[in-house]
């Protein structure tokens, strides 16, 4: 009884999720089953917390008939809305399970085969131990039952957001990190809810299911791009790095922000590549709604990866075309362009979309005395540089075994891969993941955050949400460098 | 068969057996060289073991006043403390990988081995302390691999046991300095890189994963050592980039001398290259893929599927069962007082667990106390909570009894 509770709460997501993603896209849709199930899953989580947590702001009482109503009515405005634009007959996509993989794809030797099936079998048997090991043993890992588990415990078991106690008490809103956004909260009180008691196997089954999406959103990108051989090869890779295997087997979120950030930023890699206008359209929605959902699961999505995606999406939205000479000039076309940017339609749509998350929640911090920053408020940090951080990262990326050998690895297919590769969508996903990399070092490196980079804490764990970005680089690199010619790497984008 | 198919089996053949190589060479290592045949590997340099006169008068003293030779060693007594000097043996540095060294000083405080280097004066520039504490349980019987310490004791010209403390009949059997042959030094090194590390409270943060110690002697790989000991990662990055200027010079020779062109040697270089380097991945995750399955595998058999009361869970041991135990009597508590000899993380995983009934964390104000794992707690014979042997609360109720050590009591604090 308590697994079909469990299974029938954890429904509520991907419908919730895919009935808001066939609203903000056309008939035909662009992307496969898998993805509608995988994204859906994501922004299910996401939006139903976001907007439920308005609800009860304004009384819905946060107990199980207060959820069930608000996800009843969430579904079904959403299959009302779907029902008029699409009918009954398009309510859920019409898609292949699978997207189809690029023409110029080689379908594997059957050596390759035995090896691929191997990588097949080895990684599913990591998974499943993994996942049996999180179903079945306590909160052990430190923020499991300081953070994650306790703040929904507490909601829970109090049935309120505790609002009406000071900013001093240590249950105010949940208590640990009151300033977390309460996607993983929400799922957790809801699935505890369903089942009629709190049951860390039940609760922390969720995990797994966002560990999925990853995988199956990665998968899906990959044999998308590059066909089923780097597909598989690609996913075993991220399986294969330790550390974000043990993440994926564990009540921590950072494999969920992982899932989100490659969702945006792969919908916004797909809508830089897309010649087709309509095609276009989609992922820039696709990309709008999934930064905007974002926002809501963890307080880095605002801080560190907002930035630099807006920053890259304007860079993109720049016309390259024109080549000027001279200082004058450069700068006069540059302003030209920059005017072009701020009038592009895109833009706005994007700006609009995040900014119905961005604002009402930054302003409800603001006027709840929320903080800004992760565990440590950004208004107190003070730059101070601390030389051991510079040791401490560098011992972490090159000589543990968390990442296996990816870091020296992905700059050196950096290094003889990128540039040959004369794309410029892949240069733009590379740059994000060093303008982060680089960033969160300069966090540690100069902040009070240092004793979390020295004591090996926050920064291994800032390193998992942006591992499949380098994963998904670095296999598009080797696909080129593998490839006799390069017309399959990124179909339809054009070479500048 | 056609050729074709031949060689496809061939191949999934060699394939299946270099998987099949590396899994059975592990299995094997572990089951012929056991942790307790290590002892027996490695050949003495010099063993300064007392068995003679001699033996005794190649030592320096101070504090010590009388010493008698026997069986077991030297044997003496020592007032506040004392301390022997002796000078290296010639080519420590270059040939001495461990040290053995063996005292019996069970009231002793502590006992300490010095390297220290002198300046030409005679005074002490430099030292290097190692000292051992536990010394309660009979004689010790210390292993030191010096891969670890290399940087410390470098240029070190004397040792020095140091006595802190006072004591009768304490006997040193002496120190035997060891040294690895190049093929020991290969097999320490194969060890210690399958040497798995267990499931830690860190693990979420960082995994240290292999790492290579060339010592062959009868040492677990503490965690200590394995953050000071050098990862394979090194030798591995090393290894690729060596093997990527080898690749890079063989391509220039095939441009230059066989005329080949550049755009297919580059191909394949990097193909040779970039295949070398997932292979040596794919090795890489069969190590850390089997730490991270023998450590599910461990919390399966010691956890998941032991019986009850015998159920140890990684490195809070038998605290989920005492979870488990307690809840029952903290369900209508809203408050109640939690010792345990170490707040973290039993304060934490307790404060989840039993919500919303919580342990409070300042001054004692519940009536409820539950006691886990402290030796220096018990109730007394007028059925008083007593810490260190005074009672805490007035007379009250063992309520339950976990174990020796953990218990639930209700009593009302004595201010």
């Amino acid at each position: 009884m308590m697994i079909l509770s469990t299974l029938l709460a954890l429904l509520v997501f991907p419908l919730e999720g895919m009935l808001a993603l066939r609203l903000v896209m056309k008939k035909k849709s662009i992307l496969s089953l898998l993805e509608h199930i995988a994204y859906g899953f994501l922004l299910g989580g996401a939006l139903s917390a976001f907007l439920l947590f308005w609800a009860m702001l304004f009384g819905l009482p946060l107990t199980f008939v207060g959820f069930a109503i608000g996800h009843f009515v969430l579904i079904l405005l959403l299959l009302i809305f779907s029902f008029m634009r699409f009918g009954i007959k398009d309510i859920f996509p019409r898609s292949t399970f699978l997207p189809l993989e690029p023409s110029e794809s080689r379908r594997p030797s059957r050596f390759l085969s035995f090896i691929l099936a191997w990588l097949i079998v080895w990684t599913a048997v990591k998974i499943v131990a993994g996942g049996y090991d999180l179903f079945v043993t306590p909160a052990f890992y430190n923020d499991i039952h300081a953070n994650w588990n306790m703040r929904a415990k507490v909601f829970y078991t109090n049935e309120s957001l505790l609002l009406n106690r000071p900013v001093s008490d240590e249950f105010f809103f949940g208590g640990r990190v009151p300033s977390y956004p309460l996607t993983v909260y929400f799922a957790k009180v809801w699935i505890a809810q369903a089942v009629g008691s709190w049951h860390e196997g039940a609760v922390d089954s969720i995990h797994l299911l966002w560990f999925f999406s990853l995988l199956a959103i990665f998968f899906v990108a990959l044999r998308r791009e590059l066909g089923q051989m780097w597909a598989v090869i690609g996913t075993f890779t991220i399986v294969s790095i330790p550390l974000l295997l043990i993440h994926g087997v564990n009540a921590y979120t950072d494999v969920l922000m992982a899932a989100h950030l490659f969702a945006v930023l792969y919908a916004f890699y797909r809508w830089m590549i897309t010649e087709d206008q309509s095609e276009r359209s989609e992922w820039l929605k696709i990309f709008a709604v999934m930064t905007a959902a974002m926002l809501f699961v963890k307080n880095e999505a605002l801080l560190i990866f907002l930035p630099p995606i807006a920053l890259l999406f304007f860079i993109a939205l720049l016309p390259w075309k024109k080549r000027t000479t001279g200082r004058a000039g450069f700068f006069s076309t540059l302003s030209l362009r920059i005017a072009a940017a701020l009038q592009n339609r895109d833009l706005w749509l994007w700006v609009g979309c995040v900014s119905l998350v961005l604002l009402p929640w930054t302003l409800f911090k603001i006027t709840h005395g929320l903080t800004f920053g992760n565990a440590t408020e950004v208004s107190r940090l003070t730059l101070t540089p601390n030389p051991e951080v510079i040791r401490a990262v560098e011992g972490d990326l090159l000589y543990t075994g968390s990442y296996l050998l990816f870091f020296p690895l992905f700059l050196l297919l950096l290094a003889i891969g990128l540039r040959p590769l004369r794309s410029k969508a892949v240069t733009l996903l590379t740059c994000f993941f060093l303008i982060v990399l680089v960033g969160e070092f300069c966090i540690y490196w100069l902040t009070p955050l240092s004793v979390e980079a020295i004591q090996h804490t926050g920064f291994g764990r800032g390193m998992i949400h942006i591992l499949p970005i380098g994963v998904f680089v670095s296999t598009v690199i080797l696909a080129r460098l593998f490839a006799s010619d390069t017309a399959h790497i990124s179909r339809g984008e054009k070479k500048s | 068969m056609n050729r074709t198919q031949y060689i496809l089996g061939f191949r999934i053949f060699g394939f299946f057996s270099a998987w099949c190589l590396v899994l059975g060479i592990f299995t094997l290592t572990s089951l012929f060289f056991p942790q307790k045949t290590w002892a027996k590997a490695g050949e003495i340099y010099e063993d300064w073991t007392f068995r003679d006169e001699e033996d005794i008068r190649a030592w320096s003293y101070k504090g010590m006043e009388e010493a008698a030779l026997t069986d077991e060693g030297l044997q003496f007594d020592i007032q506040a403390n004392a301390t022997m000097f002796r000078a290296l043996p010639e080519g420590f540095h270059q040939h001495v990988d461990a040290i053995e060294l063996s005292f019996d000083a069970m009231t002793l405080k502590e006992v300490a081995l010095l390297f220290l280097t002198f300046d030409d004066e005679g005074k002490i520039v430099r030292r290097f302390r190692m000292s051992f504490l536990d010394m309660a349980d009979g004689p010790v019987h210390q292993y030191i691999p010096l891969e670890f310490y290399r940087r410390e004791v470098e240029k070190t010209e004397v040792l020095a046991m140091v006595y802190e403390g006072s004591a009768q009949d304490v006997t040193f059997d002496g120190i035997r300095f060891i040294h690895y042959s190049l093929f020991e030094k290969l097999i320490g090194a194969w060890k210690s890189f399958w040497n798995m590390q267990s499931f830690q409270p860190f693990t979420i943060n960082i995994l240290h994963g292999p790492v290579i110690v060339k010592d062959r002697g009868p040492f677990s790989l503490r965690e200590d050592q394995r953050v000071m000991a050098l990862s394979a990662n090194a030798y591995f990055l090393v290894g690729i980039a060596l093997f990527g200027l080898a690749m890079l010079f063989i391509a220039l020779y095939r441009v230059r001398m066989k005329r080949e062109s550049w755009e297919n040697v580059r191909l394949s270089s990097l193909r040779v290259f970039l295949g070398t380097v997932f292979a040596l991945w794919l090795f890489y995750d069969l190590r850390m893929g089997m730490e991270f399955l023998q450590n599910v595998a461990h919390d399966h058999f010691s956890f998941v599927i032991a019986e009850e009361r015998e159920k140890e869970f990684r490195d809070v041991g038998k605290f989920p069962e005492f979870i488990a135990f307690a809840k029952p009597y903290l369900k209508d508590v809203p408050l109640y007082e939690f010792f345990t000899a170490e707040r973290w993380p039993f304060f934490g995983m307790m404060r989840y667990e039993t919500y919303p009934a919580k342990p409070n964390p300042g001054e004692p104000l519940a009536d409820i106390w539950v006691i886990f794992n402290r030796r220096d707690m018990g109730v007394d014979t007028e059925n008083r909570l007593t810490l260190s042997g005074n009672p805490i609360t007035l007379p009250g109720t063992v309520l339950a009894r976990f174990d020796v050590s953990s218990f639930i009591f209700r009593g009302q604090y004595a201010k």
